[in-house]
């Protein structure tokens, strides 16, 4: 824990804060509406419509439902029903309308996905142990503990600014106590400079570089080019809990994924590290930063329309696990 | 015509402290005499305020004892003088029968003096350097000795230059209780701070609680803030340059101060017959405080540990020799330095054990390290040559490590990363000063800085088990040249009219481009007799590095950068009227000021600029703009008497225009204060006991409330869902008035005084930010955010 982080806001706010006192600004303002929706090609669209309240108001704030708003929806120009499954490339605008509210606009642009390219992973044993299959022992035949160590290439497509997003998951053989026999560890985030290209100087310096575990990046670096992700899974672990061996214990899977998102959504990840995570956050709070609001695409200035596109490559740890049981 | 030669020799005096003076002076007044003096030789003058009135004096000395050219001035009159320690003491010869009342500052009164009331009416001490306003062609001109900054009441009992400054008019403070300046509507970078005339770049210890100038060491500032003599450009705003002490020829003297939050130790004196030296020396005492404190903390706990510790020293040190009649050089030395180390350890045993270290180091400060030669090449030519090296510095290293051990499987993870910050200058300068004749007095010369930034650069080293990870971003050094020529006439023109006409040129290079800057300067003032002046100014300025800062705290992440790529140079046009008045005994001034200031190629972050990565350069995540400043200063002051100070009413107006700010729209600078008000008092109640006092009431600082809130769209990964505020506009919202009240006492003995002060004396605790947060019932309220309470210190000080 860098506790650096907490210095300049802890002397601010506690040694030297008197008081705080709760009060009511007299400042005019005039609720707008707000829509809030995450596209993905080939779903339907859902679209949230809301909208804004002042802080302090607790009514608003239980019930920020918009009752009167008339939704259209357009995609490449046209005007399209709510059953519509948006396409790569597709620019899908949003317009709303509320006689209370007034008129709300958004556009985006429908990500192509873009492939996985070469994937090159290097698995490393930590630890193992395999019982005899004579003597139950624990209900366990084996546990196996191993890193991963993952290259994968992003074959970023030229002419455009792509923003990406990694992700992952796993498939396990269960147990017969319904527990997954498999399980990925730790992504080492810090493996990954990428990954912190949002991170500027200052909360480079307060430590807010690390333990972060934000897997959001732009092609800003590597535009047109291939980039090869590094990407460090520690702490997996496969334990073998069943009375008899059978090959269908082994089938454990690892997929990657690669999710190419609008910039409206990588805009929102990196507002919401800086406001949840970064340091200049907690500064703004008590007057020592400039304040910030809420990144937004709406004409309003409310809400968060964006877009996503996924392709995935599955890891097969079939063949690792067979091998290394086999030559314990 | 009244001839009027006065030749100062300003340059040399700044110099050397040594007891020789130069003073050539036909039929002036003898207050204006005194004050070359004062300049020359550091030393006080006290006398009645009525002793001297329409006095005039012509004397020509050239390098001779004080004792001497104090005997040539009042050889024909019935004035005697006394030198005690600091203080010149002027009184009538002993056939004149008076009474006495004493009106000195702390460390002038003298035991002899005060043992011999019945020889004086009224003394006052004359420790000013300044002309008064109605004698001058400059606006916006200030000159501040030592003495008159330590009577200002400042946090903690720390005597500061900046908070000194911030008393005057047209000056804001900036976030409350720091050591930041805004002039006239301009932003917090756009000053110029100088140390013997060599710019520094970090001028503040502790995020800004205080400056890096230590006021025992400091021998009195110019500062300049509307028409700006020739010799400087640089900066839009204003130029202080800081002008340290030198060694005294006649002794070694010292001084001892222990404060709350620092102590210092200065000691000054001669080596020899022509060479001086002195040394000032301060250091904080934070982490001394806190070290038990800690040790009590770490002491609970076997496996937790806290490493914190903060410290700030800065040196001043100074020889000064005498080579002949002609030539004095010197050399100087300052560096200044804060430390930040912070970090924490923590572990667990067992069969999952696990270790966790972390380490964070900050050091940062400056360096500056120069000397000089200055030499007289005639009766009317005197040149100075000066070669310096400066170099701001900013070095801050993370260290994290983590250690688990899992059934003897050990998994360790390091992170190590080292940004640095780093400016160095070399300057080679040469300015002269010509007086061709009684009317005219000519000042030229040029410099050549050669500079070599290093905005930010960071390195990163990652290891878990075998694998590891470097980086390195991909900031650069950037090498400039900057020369600049400068040409400037005091021109008396007649018994009513003087002028300060000149002209800076700048050449700035980098990047292969070349930026070049013309900034005339012009200042008029006419004197319709001898109690008014009415006077305009105009004055064109330039900037060619700003800083930048994600916030109003100085911190060593502010990074000084050059004007590179898309961005110009920043200038600044800026117009001045005034009336200047003094009473017939000089006892008490008032003052008018107009302005209206343009700035054109202003730098700042564009909104949302944290959306830009930092790898896209701080060009992506700035943006450029306009200002536009206008005001008028009103300042009633007495000069002199027991009771001095001044109360003085700022009406002003502040706003920039950037495209990619604010949709475009214009919007109020951050401090733009509308109604501004100080009052300063000094009290010399008695031999022993003085009280300084200072209040300061300005309108709010702008804050850009965001007050309405939207629905978090609830999608990245698993960041929370709470509500989100929406855009407003920028610095739309005015705190509340903002009043304070800051006293300090001091009460000397036989040998030094004691310092009491209370910042914020009636405890008005000041809005400084609105936040939203829930309150203890969970409901979601606005909160005004206060710092600052009533804040009592003391110290004491030794002299030797």
């Amino acid at each position: 824990m860098a506790i650096l982080r907490y210095i300049i806001p802890v002397l601010s706010a506690v040694l030297l804060t008197g008081c705080y006192e709760d009060f009511t600004p007299e400042i005019g303002t005039k609720p707008v509406l707000c829509l809030n929706s995450l596209i993905t090609a080939g779903e339907p669209i859902e679209l949230k419509v809301t909208r804004t309240w002042m802080f302090n108001d607790e009514n608003a704030e239980r019930n920020h439902d918009v009752e009167d708003a008339f939704i259209t929806l357009f995609a490449n120009g046209k005007v399209v029903g709510t059953d519509y499954l948006p396409k790569e490339g597709d620019r899908i605008r949003i317009v709303a309308e509320s006689q209370t509210y007034g008129l709300a606009t958004a556009e985006v642009l429908v990500p192509v996905a873009t492939p996985v390219g070469k994937v090159k992973v290097s698995p490393t044993v930590t630890d193992i142990w395999k019982g005899d299959e004579n003597f139950f022992h624990y209900e366990m035949l084996a546990d196996v503990n191993f890193n991963l160590y993952v290259e994968m290439d992003v074959n970023d497509p030229a002419g455009a600014v792509n923003y990406y997003q990694f992700g992952y998951n796993w498939s396990s053989p269960v147990a017969f106590d319904g527990m997954q026999m498999f399980y990925v560890g730790d992504l080492k985030y810090d493996s990954e400079p990428i990954f912190k290209e949002h991170i500027g100087v200052f909360e480079t310096v307060m430590g807010n570089d690390e333990d972060t575990r934000f897997a959001f990046f732009s092609d800003r670096q590597f535009e047109g080019k291939t980039y090869t992700l590094h990407l460090n899974f520690t702490g997996n672990s496969y334990h073998v809990k069943s009375q008899y061996y059978d090959e269908s214990l082994l089938d454990c899977t690892m997929t990657l994924y690669l999710t190419t998102v609008s910039q409206s959504y990588y805009n929102w990840a990196v507002y919401k590290w800086n406001v949840d995570e970064g340091v200049t956050g907690d500064l703004s709070d008590i007057g020592l930063a400039e304040s910030k609001w809420g990144y937004s695409n709406v004409s309003t200035g409310a809400g968060v329309v964006a877009a996503q596109s996924s392709s995935k490559f599955t890891i097969n740890l079939k063949d690792f696990l067979k091998t290394t049981l086999n030559n314990k | 015509m009244r001839l009027f030669v006065l030749s100062l020799m300003l340059s040399f005096a700044a110099l050397c402290q040594a007891q020789n003076v130069t003073i050539r002076a036909i039929d002036q007044p003898a207050a204006v005499v005194f004050r070359s003096i004062v300049e020359q030789t550091g030393k006080n003058f006290v006398y009645s305020s009525e002793l001297l009135k329409d006095m005039r004096v012509s004397v020509d000395v050239r390098n001779k004892p004080l004792k001497h050219a104090l005997s040539v001035i009042f050889k024909d009159s019935d004035i005697e003088y006394d030198i005690k320690g600091r203080n010149i003491i002027l009184r009538k010869k002993p056939q004149a029968k008076k009474k006495t009342r004493v009106a000195a500052q702390p460390r002038v009164v003298q035991e002899s003096y005060t043992s011999r009331p019945e020889m004086l009416e009224e003394v006052v001490v004359v420790s000013r350097l300044e002309a008064p306003a109605v004698e001058t062609a400059e606006i916006g001109a200030k000159k501040l000795t030592s003495q008159e900054i330590i009577n200002t009441p400042a946090l903690f009992g720390e005597s500061d230059v900046i908070k000194a400054l911030q008393m005057q008019p047209g000056i804001s403070e900036g976030q409350e209780g720091m050591a930041g300046m805004n002039v006239h509507g301009g932003n917090a970078d756009e000053n110029l701070y100088m140390l013997d005339n060599v710019p520094l770049y970090q001028v503040n210890h502790f995020a800004g609680l205080f400056s890096a100038f230590n006021a025992e060491a400091i021998r009195y500032i110019d500062f300049f803030k509307s028409s700006i003599p020739a010799k400087y450009d640089g900066r839009l705003s204003s130029y202080l340059d800081v002008r340290t002490r030198s060694g005294s020829c006649e002794g070694h003297h010292g001084s001892f101060r222990l404060g709350l939050t620092s102590g210092s130790l200065n000691i000054d004196g001669p080596i020899g017959n022509n060479t001086t030296y002195s040394v000032a020396l301060r250091r904080s005492w934070f982490d001394v405080l806190s070290a038990p404190f800690l040790a009590l903390v770490n002491s609970s706990s076997d496996d937790e540990k806290i490493r914190l510790r903060y410290a700030f020293m800065d040196l001043n040190a100074k020889v000064t020799h005498r080579f002949n009649n002609r030539a004095t050089g010197f050399a100087s030395v300052y560096f200044g330095n804060d430390i930040l180390k912070t970090g924490s350890s923590d572990k667990q045993q067992g069969s999952y054990s696990w270790y966790d270290d972390d380490k964070d180091d900050f050091h940062w400060g400056n360096l500056v390290a120069q000397t000089g030669l200055n030499y007289k090449l005639n009766r009317s030519l005197t040149a100075e040559f000066t070669a310096a090296y400066t170099r701001y510095f900013s070095s801050m290293k993370h260290d994290w490590l983590s250690r688990e051990i899992n059934n003897d499987v050990t998994v360790e993870s390091r992170s190590l990363s080292r940004t640095r910050n780093n400016i160095n200058d070399w300057i080679f300068r040469a300015d002269f000063d010509w007086k061709p004749n009684d009317e005219n007095r000519v000042r030229f010369g040029g410099n050549y800085i050669l500079h070599s930034f290093l905005p930010a650069r960071t390195d990163r080293n990652y290891t878990v088990g075998t694998t590891q990870t470097l980086t390195r971003d991909s900031t650069w050094t950037y090498k400039a040249n900057e020369a600049n020529a400068y040409i400037e006439d005091d021109w008396r023109l007649n018994e009513k009219f003087r002028m300060n006409a000149g002209l800076h040129v700048s050449l700035f290079n980098i990047d292969g481009k070349t930026n070049y800057g013309l900034a005339p300067r012009l200042s008029v003032s006419y004197r319709p007799d001898g109690n008014w002046a009415i006077k305009a100014a105009y004055a064109r300025t330039n900037q060619y590095v700003h800083q930048l800062s994600q916030t109003y705290l100085s911190l060593p992440t502010d990074q000084w950068v050059p004007v590179t790529g898309k961005f110009k140079p920043q200038n600044a046009d800026k117009i001045s009227l005034g009336a200047y008045w003094q009473s017939d005994s000089r006892t008490f001034a008032a003052s008018v000021e107009g302005y209206y200031k343009t700035m054109r190629n202003l730098v700042d972050y564009r909104d949302e600029y944290y959306l830009q990565p930092p790898t896209e350069m701080w060009n992506a995540q700035l943006c450029s703009g306009k200002g536009k400043a206008k005001g008028i200063d009103f300042k009633i002051e007495k000069v002199y008497g027991k009771l001095t100070g001044h109360v003085s009413y700022s009406l002003a107006w502040s706003d920039r225009t950037f495209p990619d700010k604010n949709g475009g729209r214009a919007f109020p600078a951050r401090f733009d204060h509308r109604h501004t008000v100080h009052i300063l008092m000094n009290w010399n109640i008695s031999d022993r006991v003085s009280l300084n006092a200072a209040w300061t009431g300005h309108s709010g600082n702008r804050f850009t409330l965001l007050p309405q809130v939207w629905e978090s769209p609830g999608f990245g990964d698993s960041y929370t869902n709470d509500e989100v505020p929406l855009k407003a506009r920028i610095n739309s919202y005015q705190l509340p008035f903002y009043h304070r009240l800051d006293l300090s006492c001091t009460v000397r003995n036989r040998h030094g005084f004691w310092t009491f002060s209370l910042f914020n004396a009636y405890c008005h605790m000041n809005t400084v930010a609105v936040r939203r947060t829930y309150n203890d019932a969970g409901r979601p309220v606005f909160q005004k955010v206060k710092l600052l309470p009533i804040i009592p210190s003391i110290s004491y000080t030794w002299q030797f």
